[in-house]
């Protein structure tokens, strides 16, 4: 079922290989329903999962290539989530590009679904070959989607993203080799390696690779500076999936991966994580601050937000952990509407700069309040989904360390600030150009885009308890994996509670 | 049983002479086709009995039933790519298919023999159809490539036979086998450099790789092709077969030296070239690097280079159908915009260049995977992370081309393209089989021959 799940996108965008290019509304049509039926795949499972127990259900294991490199796919409660926002966020930005995709649009549907088969593969695999597979498949389909559908720097833009992820990428694959020919019986699964006891220098050295691989994805500061580039040039769609899925993966792998696989190396370097995911946090917010144009700006809201989720996940405090898991996927809603929103902007104004943009709440009213619901809960306003994520990272950070703590919540002050300010320099004042008076008001399409993620910031701000619950088991499990061992916790505890 | 793969090849290449004489180069293209597909034939029929035979001058063990196996598959594909070729660069067609069936005759005798004067007789076989490859464009570069690589041949072909004579000196024989490389007298030393430095200059690994570029940029496009692969696969087994002198201690720097080398210097220096035959010359001086890394494991290397040379073959071979599609417009710039002009033949190109630069799930990633394995296996960690480095480095060329295809604007027409579409398919087919559903080849390799 779940191999379903991520394959049938590839299967469609193979099927699209041979349609010809000019039945637009075909392709389309098609695509959007087969990025869609994931979706219902993945609710299938969501109501058959048993949120009590912790490890990998649905499992799926097929004998591959021999010696230990296994086809294995499942998911935990935190796979789960991740695998829906996936398959939640993937049909929404095929949607969104079906007026804002002129040429080409055959290939582009095809890169947009194998996209999405690499995202759902790097959530759902079991082992660590198969989720190099796709970590590095998915760049494929990212790096025609920036470079050929992207603004005018798309060039630089995509090689520069490509690149970047191919160093930390490469590098993890030393470790994983290191680790096919080290572990016994060849055995790759995620649960095997964790109970492999590695001599302390090489974990530095494996931990370092595999961070590296993690870092420039999430991104911490300083590896984040592929991150405003790729976004901003990125069509409408690709930084969608870019902000509400990829940089996941970086949070994602740390969790999964660097952590739990090195614990003596990743206590050893704790310090300057935790500085590092702060330093992203203010420094996110402060370049945020002074961006002129408005998806820029959301670019380097990511950098900011994702410190808060990676500060949550390194504490190791069960409310901090549960956050940053919690916040990646608030992150993932919110960004990935602010971006919808300001690619349908765009698509009427031509222009993102804000210094031209201004009073666009007069003729476009839903629009505005749409935005202003996906800022609210981008800032975290009591009652939508990311005042959750935050205040338990806040809860969990000042439980360990009180500074971490009030830089996090620095991090909101901050945020608030600059989005707020974004949104009044965008709807509020006087309209700059009297031509944008007769822009056109949202249409259906779009308004059918946004209500699901609106609906979703209310449920998961109102009632996290149903999300939470799916993956509590899973997350209370790998982070007692990674404290387990060598006791991190206390040491950090002990340290903070000065 | 053994000879007669080759016994067909060399007839069917003997018939087409004569029928290209008198009956038109048509004749001499079925012959050849037929040669090379009876051949393949012969050769997986000679499964059994396996063995030596005339003397025990050739044999047909797994690793040499393999090898030739694929270079006939290889051969076959160049013939299929030459068919899409512009003829009208004044090659004469029935040279091309005679001289490509006569150097892989000389291929197969050099994968399929432990007596070196018979190695030395399939190099000489195949070098010198080789040379005449390389000048049939008749133009003043075709004509370079052609001199360049013969003097230069020669000089690669008098170390071989030098060090011959040194192996007969140290050993009293001038079969292969593991005393002699083991012998610490300064002859077999010297024996084993001058026999393994001849072969590096055919698979062109650092520092005997000057030859490349030229003689790629200069030769039809799907002669480049066949340099690029059969060649390689031929000096590369005839190299594991000498693998014991490789891996002797006194030796073993040098390899390792050449392999780091060829790996940085061919990717860094491929960074820099317009022109993509250029390109790929560099890029194949790098998977020769790549391979060497397999070379140093000694005989439990073998069946990972096997592997690896035919994931390489393929994936250079699929490219290459490509590039000769384009009738000899070689600069990147003629690459522009080829997404809309011919989207197929981009997409193909595309392709076979992902898989160059090893991304999954194409073959090219498996084969790294498993090359670099072996090789960290063996503790050869430090050169598995130059190795993947250096793949870095290749992604930034590989991909712009990629770049120029698909995200820069081309002229409209003025293009004339012939394609061999099917030289094509059969390239991916095996691309994508080596990558996803490799067990079975994999298994095959690893009891017959690691």
């Amino acid at each position: 079922m779940i191999s379903a799940l991520i394959f049938l996108p590839a299967a469609a965008a193979i099927f699209l290989l041979f349609v010809p290019e000019e039945k637009n509304r075909f392709i389309k049509g098609f695509s959007l329903i087969f990025s869609s039926l994931p979706l219902f795949l993945g609710l299938w499972l969501l109501a058959r999962f048993d949120p009590t127990y912790p490890l990998p259900q649905f499992a799926e294991v097929a004998r591959w290539i021999g010696s230990g490199l296994f086809y294995h796919v499942g998911a935990d409660g935190i796979s789960l989530m991740l695998l829906l926002l996936t398959s939640f966020l993937s049909p929404l930005a095929v949607a969104s590009s079906f007026n804002y995709i002129k040429e080409r649009q055959k290939e582009y549907y095809i890169m947009l679904l194998l996209l999405q088969t690499g995202m759902a593969g790097v959530f759902a695999a079991q082992n660590l070959f198969l989720f190099y597979i796709f970590w590095e498949a998915m760049l494929i389909p990212m790096y025609f989607l920036i470079g050929i559908w992207g603004g005018e720097r798309k060039l630089y833009a995509t090689v520069k993203f490509v690149l970047y992820t191919m160093v930390g990428s490469l590098l993890m694959l030393v470790g994983i080799i290191y680790f096919w020919k080290t572990s016994p019986g060849h055995s790759l699964y995620f649960y095997n390696l964790y109970s492999l006891n590695i001599p302390p220098g090489t974990q530095i050295l494996l931990f370092l690779a595999f961070a590296l691989a993690f870092a420039i994805k999430v991104p911490l500061f300083p590896f984040h500076t592929w991150l405003p580039d790729a976004h901003t040039e990125a069509p409408t769609a690709g930084s969608v999936l870019l902000a509400g899925v990829l940089l996941k993966m970086g949070g994602y792998g740390f969790l999964r991966l660097a952590m739990p696989l090195f614990p003596y190396a990743f206590r050893l370097f704790l310090p300057y994580l935790v500085v590092l995911a702060i330093v992203s946090i203010i420094y996110g917010a402060a370049m945020a601050f002074v961006q002129e144009d408005a998806k820029r700006l959301v670019a380097y809201s990511s950098v900011s937000h994702l410190g808060v989720v990676m500060l949550g996940l390194f504490l190791l405090s069960f409310k901090s952990y549960m956050g940053g898991i919690y916040q990646m996927l608030n992150h993932g809603l919110s960004t990935g509407a602010l971006f919808l929103l300001i690619g349908m902007l765009y698509e009427r104004t031509h222009t993102r700069d804000m210094g031209k943009l201004g009073g666009l709440a007069k003729p476009l009213p839903a629009l505005a309040a749409f935005l202003s619901v996906t800022v609210f809960s981008s800032i975290g306003l009591p009652g939508l989904n990311g005042f959750v994520g935050e205040f338990l990272v806040f809860l969990g950070s000042f439980q360990v360390s009180k500074t971490a703590g009030a830089f996090a919540a620095l991090g909101v002050i901050l945020s608030a600030v600059y989005l707020l300010w974004m949104y009044r320099r965008v709807m509020q004042g006087p309209v700059k150009n009297p031509a944008y008076m007769d822009l056109p008001g949202m249409s259906l399409r779009e308004i059918l885009i946004m209500v699901p993620i609106v609906i979703l910031f209310f449920w998961m701000g109102i009632y996290p308890r149903f999300f939470m619950g799916k993956f509590e088991k899973s997350a209370r499990f790998m982070m007692e994996i990674t404290q387990q061992k060598y006791k991190i916790v206390s040491i950090v505890e002990q340290g903070g509670a000065k | 049983m053994g000879l007669i793969p080759l016994l067909i090849l060399v007839g069917f290449a003997v018939l087409a002479i004569i029928f290209d004489l008198f009956l038109g180069r048509w004749w001499a293209k079925i012959f050849s086709y037929i040669g090379v597909a009876l051949a393949t034939g012969g050769e997986v029929m000679a499964w059994s009995p396996r063995g030596k035979f005339l003397s025990g001058l050739l044999l047909q063990d797994p690793v040499g039933i393999f090898s030739a196996a694929l270079i006939l598959i290889f051969t076959f594909i160049v013939f299929l790519t030459a068919d899409g070729y512009d003829l009208k660069s004044g090659i004469r067609e029935g040279e091309l298919y005679i001289l490509l069936a006569l150097s892989t005759a000389g291929a197969l005798v050099m994968v399929t023999t432990r007596h070196l004067l018979v190695a030395f007789l399939g190099m000489e076989i195949l070098s010198v159809a080789n040379y005449a490859l390389a000048g049939l464009r008749r133009d003043n570069l075709s004509r370079e490539a052609s001199v360049k690589y013969a003097l230069l041949g020669v000089f690669a072909s008098s170390f071989f036979v030098l060090g011959i004579g040194f192996y007969y000196g140290a050993g009293g024989s001038l079969f292969i086998d593991a005393k002699v490389a083991a012998n610490p007298s300064p002859l077999a030393l010297g024996a084993g450099l001058l026999l393994v430095s001849a072969l590096m200059f055919k698979v062109s690994l650092f520092p005997f790789h000057f030859w490349t570029p030229d003689v790629y940029q200069g030769s039809p496009s799907p002669v480049t092709g066949y340099f690029s692969v059969v060649t390689k696969i031929a000096a590369f087994v005839l190299l594991l077969r000498l693998s014991d002198f490789i891996i002797r201690p006194e030796f073993r720097w040098f390899l390792v030296a050449s392999a780091v080398l060829s790996m940085i210097y061919g990717n860094f220096v491929a960074l820099k070239q317009t022109d993509i035959k250029r390109l790929m010359a560099y890029s194949s001086i790098s998977h020769a690097g790549y391979m060497a890394l397999a070379l140093l494991l000694g005989k439990q290397g073998g069946w990972v280079l096997l592997f690896y040379l035919a994931v390489y073959g393929f994936m250079n071979l699929g490219a290459f159908a490509v590039i000769s599609s384009m009738a000899e417009k070689n600069s990147l710039e003629d690459y522009r915009g080829l997404s809309r002009l011919n989207p197929p033949l981009a997409a193909f190109l595309a392709f076979f260049l992902i898989s160059l630069a090893g991304f999954p799930p194409t073959a090219g990633f498996l084969g790294k995977f498993l090359l670099f394995s072996e090789a960290g296996g063996a503790g050869y960690w430090s050169l598995v992370v130059v190795a993947v480095l250096a793949t870095l480095v290749s992604v930034y060329y590989y991909l712009r081309v990629v770049l120029y295809m698909y995200m820069k604007q081309g002229e409209e027409g003025g293009y004339y393209f012939s394609t061999s579409i099917l030289a094509m398919f059969i390239s991916l087919f095996f691309v994508l089989e080596l990558g996803i559903f490799p067990s079975t080849i994999l298994s095959f390799l690893k009891v017959f021959v690691g």
